[in-house]
């Protein structure tokens, strides 16, 4: 990046709030190495801004092709400090939950924690699921061993932007050979309380040998309202441990939500993605999986039901650097109205890695003449003794299987909504947690159905 | 008055004319078998009576419980109680076959005026309906179709007309892709439904399925007509004399 965009940049009265917001932050209390990783963080961001396609070069640019955060950018969204919840009740957000009492639930408002809120058992030995602040002020040597160290911001602007406001977020660290009994839910509700917010959520989790975790990731918003969620997690596996991931977005329609999620994994290690996208006026997903070790097994799955003039965008990496072994991928859209989707999966592999299975798929079932979706595989293969496959889909649904509904004496419009939702749920029924899968099922059922009641 | 009256019935796919002027009447309470060579155009029937969009009648009657069946959309067919047993049956990824029949049927049941089935009543008169096709309660709750054996798939046909309880079945070749074993069991979950309120067209090449599900009334295909009636001895005589007697007699004939 040259002086003169970093001049630019760093002057750009569109980022004016980001850099108040920021200059506040530095006048509260914390460690040095954190102080410094802001610091570093913020002057990338300075040099990047926000990835705008028409502001960019190749080959950045080329990530950016059909999603434009230009309306992200125009918004003077600020940052909320510390949140009295007092607008927010337990009921407002149990219909977005989904275990019992014994789920632990860490409830943010607006981007900041609310103790009152969250539900926190008393985890087993060897698990540590703390708030970031608890981190920092607790043992933050595993903080500074992994945090950004995953998902790099020096070319990443929405990760920049993130990074320079690490405040709030969670880790979850499980030692090695600890299982969490049941899933870590981290719960994102926004609410209106007049201007448009911003938050920075940051998640890691470490999973060290052979333990395993799930973890829950829930955006979504009690009023119709316009915010913005700019999201960055880290998944780190040390060798045969287990990760299994959701990322749930239920946010407003007037929303923006942006995520990183960054898996490195080791040796015989699994990590699971699923990525469920029903909310916001904007999402762009990144999904990057770094294989790093041998016979490790990724699963990145996800769906998207969009409908209105909603825009939902899914980069998806999957590096093999290291022989042996096997990634699965699946993403399906659902797009009514003017909706427009955008998938594009990449998938590395690198000399090294021989013997490797890649599988990758992205289905789209388009219910309207003006939803569109641009679908693009990215194969790049370095190695010769490998099985890659992928393919993509973009259509209508199948007439013999409309007829064979109606053969049994289904209308075509009841025919049809049952195929579509047998497109989303085909894919609900592999997840491994009940809960979701059963409350998912549900909710797909009743939006293809056009219920509005609340499941 | 007779369930279902074709008269003189032609039509085809596109512009290609199969069916050359069908007539057959059925009765409630009566089983007819319709055999014939292949492209004789016995499926092509199947998907005209039960409304398959590419197959379009061009002239000719079909009369059903007094009704013009030709002018009745696919659905309403079904719910007036025509079904259709699929030679190839469709794999439905996603939705379970007890959820798939449920929504069935209670579409049915609105259609009838009546209430629908709650859960528990459906899943009663699904358990009943499983014991007739010797049908494994997993099959049930597993999408429809999908990874299911040849076998498996044709007697999940058989299991959904258990389901529906049809007036008007046609079983478009139900027996192809079975084995002996399969074969009875699907036989038998037929002869389960033969009924005085209803009837069945059996399409079949081969006579084997007949010993099993005994017709009351056979008819032999031929070049988009039925060129020769009879009873079941007539399917014994086309097992043992093939169908070239039929084309010389028909080609004498014409």
């Amino acid at each position: 990046m040259t002086q003169v965009s970093e001049h630019i940049a760093n002057s750009d009265e569109r980022y004016v709030t980001y850099r108040t917001d920021y200059e506040e932050l530095k006048k509260a209390q914390a460690p040095l190495w954190l102080h410094q990783l802001r610091k570093r963080a913020m002057t990338s961001f300075g040099n990047l801004g926000l990835p705008i396609t028409r502001e960019m070069d190749f080959p950045e640019r080329e990530d950016w092709m059909f999603t434009n955060l230009a309306p992200i950018a125009k918004i003077p969204f600020t940052r909320e400090y510390e949140s009295s919840a007092t607008d927010v009740s337990s009921e407002d957000i149990a219909p977005y939950t989904y275990g019992d009492d014994s789920w632990t639930e860490l409830v943010f408002v607006n981007g900041c924690y609310s103790e009152s809120l969250s539900r926190r058992p008393v985890q087993g030995p060897g698990i540590r699921v703390e708030t970031l602040a608890e981190a920092v002020n607790g043992d933050s040597e595993l903080l500074q061993t992994h945090l950004a160290h995953h998902a790099e911001f020096e070319s990443t602007g929405l990760s920049a932007l993130n990074t320079a406001f690490l405040d709030q977020g969670v880790l979850v660290h499980v030692q090695a050979g600890k299982l969490t009994e049941h899933p870590i839910h981290i719960i994102h509700v926004s609410v209106d309380r007049g201007t448009p917010t911003v938050s920075h959520p940051r998640i890691l989790v470490v999973a060290d040998q052979d333990s395993a975790v799930t973890v829950v990731e829930s955006y979504f918003s009690l009023t119709d309202h316009q915010y913005y969620n700019n999201c960055v997690t880290e998944l780190v596996t040390g060798r045969a441990a287990t990760i299994d991931h959701y990322r749930i977005n239920r946010e407003s329609l007037a929303s923006y939500h942006t995520s990183m999620t960054k898996a490195e994994q080791h040796d015989d290690s699994n990590i699971s993605t699923f990525n469920m996208c029903m909310g916001g006026a904007l999402t762009r997903n990144d999904t990057h999986a770094h294989l790093n070790g041998e016979h490790i097994v990724t699963r990145m799955n996800g769906i998207y039901i969009v409908n209105g003039s909603q825009h939902v965008d899914n980069h998806t990496v999957m590096d093999h650097a290291k022989p042996n072994c096997n990634s699965y991928e699946v993403y399906k859209g659902i797009l009514d109205g003017n909706a427009h989707g955008v998938f594009n999966g990449k998938v590395f592999v690198r000399q090294d890695a021989q013997e490797t299975d890649a599988k990758q798929l992205n289905k789209n079932l388009l219910l309207s003449p003006n939803a569109s979706v641009d679908t693009k595989p990215q194969l790049e293969i370095f190695a010769d003794q490998v099985k890659c496959t992928h393919g993509a889909t973009v259509g209508q649904l199948d007439e013999d299987q409309i007829f064979y509904g109606i053969t049994r004496g289904m209308s075509r419009a009841v025919a049809c909504q049952l195929l579509t939702y047998g497109f989303a749920a085909d894919l609900v029924r592999r997840l491994k947690v009940e809960a979701i899968r059963e409350r998912l099922d549900t909710l797909f059922e009743n939006t293809i159905k056009g219920r509005t009641d609340e499941v | 008055m007779a369930l279902l009256e074709i008269k003189n019935l032609h039509g085809g796919i596109r512009d290609l004319e199969i069916l050359k002027g069908i007539d057959l009447s059925i009765n409630e309470g009566e089983v007819h078998a319709i055999m014939g060579p292949n492209g004789s155009g016995k499926s092509t029937l199947s998907k005209v009576l039960s409304g398959h969009e590419e197959y379009a009648p061009t002239s000719g009657e079909v009369i059903y419980k007094g009704q013009d069946l030709l002018d009745m959309t696919p659905e309403d067919r079904a719910k007036e109680g025509v079904f259709l047993a699929f030679q190839y049956p469709v794999e439905i990824p996603g939705v379970s076959n007890a959820y798939f029949l449920r929504t069935a049927i209670n579409e049915r049941r609105v259609y009838d005026g009546k209430e629908e089935m709650s859960a528990g009543d459906f899943l009663r008169h699904m358990r009943a309906k499983m014991k007739l096709v010797d049908m494994d309660e997993a099959l049930a709750n597993r999408p429809v179709n999908e990874d299911f054996s040849g076998g498996e798939k044709k007697r999940n046909e058989i299991f959904h007309m258990a389901v529906l309880e049809p007036t008007l079945s046609i079983l478009d070749e139900t027996d192809s892709g079975l084995d002996i074993d399969a074969l009875k069991v699907v036989s038998y979950g037929i002869n389960q439904q033969r009924s005085e309120k209803n009837a069945m067209i059996v399409i079949t090449h081969y006579q084997r399925l007949l010993d099993y599900v005994v017709p009351d009334f056979v008819h032999v295909m031929f070049e988009g007509r039925i060129v020769k009636s009879g009873t079941k001895e007539l399917a014994l005589e086309l097992e043992e004399r093939g169908y070239d007697w039929i084309r010389e007699e028909t080609t004498a004939a014409g």
